[in-house]
């Protein structure tokens, strides 16, 4: 088979850029999981005074689109302010490494959006988030989406394991159709309460109190 | 397995046909023993001309005939017969020996321990003798494979992978979840196979290529790091 990558994309995967850990980073995030697939960590330093972005590393558990973007990201990152640096799209991304095959959007967005956590999560830190969207049944199910189904790769909102999700008087229920004996109920069910981000910060994490029940209630 | 499978169609008077184009001079299929109906071999898997490839028929199964035009092919696939294939194929075949099963044998073999031995946290997949005398096919958790399989193409080495990122569809490997493992089990899967014209020579140059290739994918990877700490 013939790799489908340019070679702007051949030269980043060969010699990422910005590669490792920060040690204390100012903000990170982890995008995807192990159990479904690709997977990236994304570090960043921010300079207080211009809320620029001082360092920027990723790792990646990915093929070779994953490890590009990664790689060119933090180039692109690197010196912009939080807000220049949030508003990097994949399109941008996969232009400055003379485009990628449309199959592989999967594997390289999730570098995208370890960028956009990885501030977010910085401005989660500081008290910069201005305003935060309520939490609703429709922002959980998006949410949900980066929850994927080990056993066909796809999310599991979209493979109809979440059945139900009600969110009533601070409570979040999501109701996931999970047999005792399926191969990854433990894997799936971990990674939803894992998710801090799928109920939203200001909600704790329950125990699932009956088989396939996974609870949030707000602090 | 395939005689058990072979029966159960039998019973339930359902046809059978296996793929066999890999097992194909490599292992032992007997059809008076084995209640197979239909059995597909090529050419190109063991070193034949590509483009030709044989269906073999049970006598008395019925088939219907799938080109139209003419009569050639027992009236079941027009078009003239491709001669020079069918006696390259057939050549092919004749060049086989038991030797040189046992010589691919002993190449899978030696990939398999040298591997498990040199690279940690690696994984076989599937049973160490009960498997193709050509086929190796191993997991190196915590990296993805078609970072390994792009790497190892660099360096002049044809692999394949059971990861997901390979495939068109974005699903991994079926084999590989079939036999109980998981995606991240298949995420790093590499399948090496090996022909009549490799050598030992290429053995151990692909596990000293693949010992660099996996460190260095790990060092970027965020997974693992703890593990090797601990046994360190």
């Amino acid at each position: 088979m013939k790799f489908p990558y340019t070679d702007i994309v051949l030269e980043h995967f060969r010699h990422p850029r910005n590669v490792g850990k920060i040690e204390n980073p100012d903000g990170k995030a982890t995008e995807g999981s192990p159990a479904c697939g690709d997977m990236v960590s994304v570090y960043i330093k921010v300079d207080p005074k211009t809320t620029t972005i001082a360092d920027v590393k990723f790792e990646s558990y990915g093929c070779a689109s994953n490890i590009a973007t990664g790689s060119i990201i933090t180039e692109l990152a690197k010196g912009k302010t939080l807000d220049e640096a949030k508003n990097i799209t994949w399109k941008e991304a996969s232009e400055a490494l003379g485009g990628l095959p449309k199959i592989k959007a999967h594997c390289s967005v999730l570098a995208v959006e370890g960028l956009r956590s990885a501030i977010q999560n910085y401005e989660e830190r500081h008290g910069l988030v201005k305003e935060k969207k309520p939490t609703t049944v429709e922002v959980v199910r998006q949410r949900l989406r980066k929850v994927i189904n080990p056993l066909t790769g796809l999310s599991v909102v979209r493979t109809n394991l979440v059945q139900d999700i009600k969110v009533k008087d601070g409570v979040v229920r999501v109701l996931v159709d999970l047999p005792r004996d399926h191969q990854f109920a433990h894997t799936i069910k971990d990674e939803i309460s894992r998710l801090k981000e799928v109920f939203g910060s200001a909600y704790r994490i329950c125990q699932p109190v009956s088989k396939g029940v996974i609870l949030a209630i707000k602090r | 397995m395939t005689s058990a499978i072979g029966s159960i169609c039998h019973e339930k008077e359902v046809l059978f046909h296996t793929d066999a184009t890999h097992t194909f001079t490599r292992v032992p299929l007997d059809m008076k023993k084995i209640t197979v109906d239909l059995v597909t071999v090529s050419a190109h898997t063991i070193h034949g001309p590509k483009g030709t490839g044989g269906l073999c028929i049970r006598q008395g199964t019925q088939i219907a005939k799938w080109v139209d035009g003419g009569f050639q092919e027992f009236n079941l696939r027009a078009g003239l017969e491709n001669i020079p294939g069918a006696v390259g194929f057939a050549k092919a075949v004749e060049l086989v020996t038991p030797k040189e099963i046992k010589r691919l044998q002993e190449m899978r073999d030696r990939l398999i321990d040298r591997m498990l031995a040199k690279i940690a946290h690696s994984t076989l997949n599937g049973h160490r003798q009960k498997r193709l005398p050509q086929n190796a096919n191993i997991t190196f958790h915590f990296v993805e494979g078609e970072s390994i399989t792009l790497h190892l193409d660099m360096r002049g080495f044809a692999v394949s992978t059971g990861s997901a990122c390979f495939s068109r569809s974005l699903e991994a490997s079926h084999v590989i979840t079939g036999i109980g493992g998981d995606h991240e089990r298949a995420h790093g899967s590499i399948r090496f196979t090996f022909g009549r014209y490799n050598t030992v020579e290429d053995v151990d140059a692909v596990v000293r290529a693949l010992t660099d290739i996996v460190e260095e994918l790990r060092s970027i990877s965020p997974l693992g790091k703890n593990e090797e700490k601990e046994e360190a």
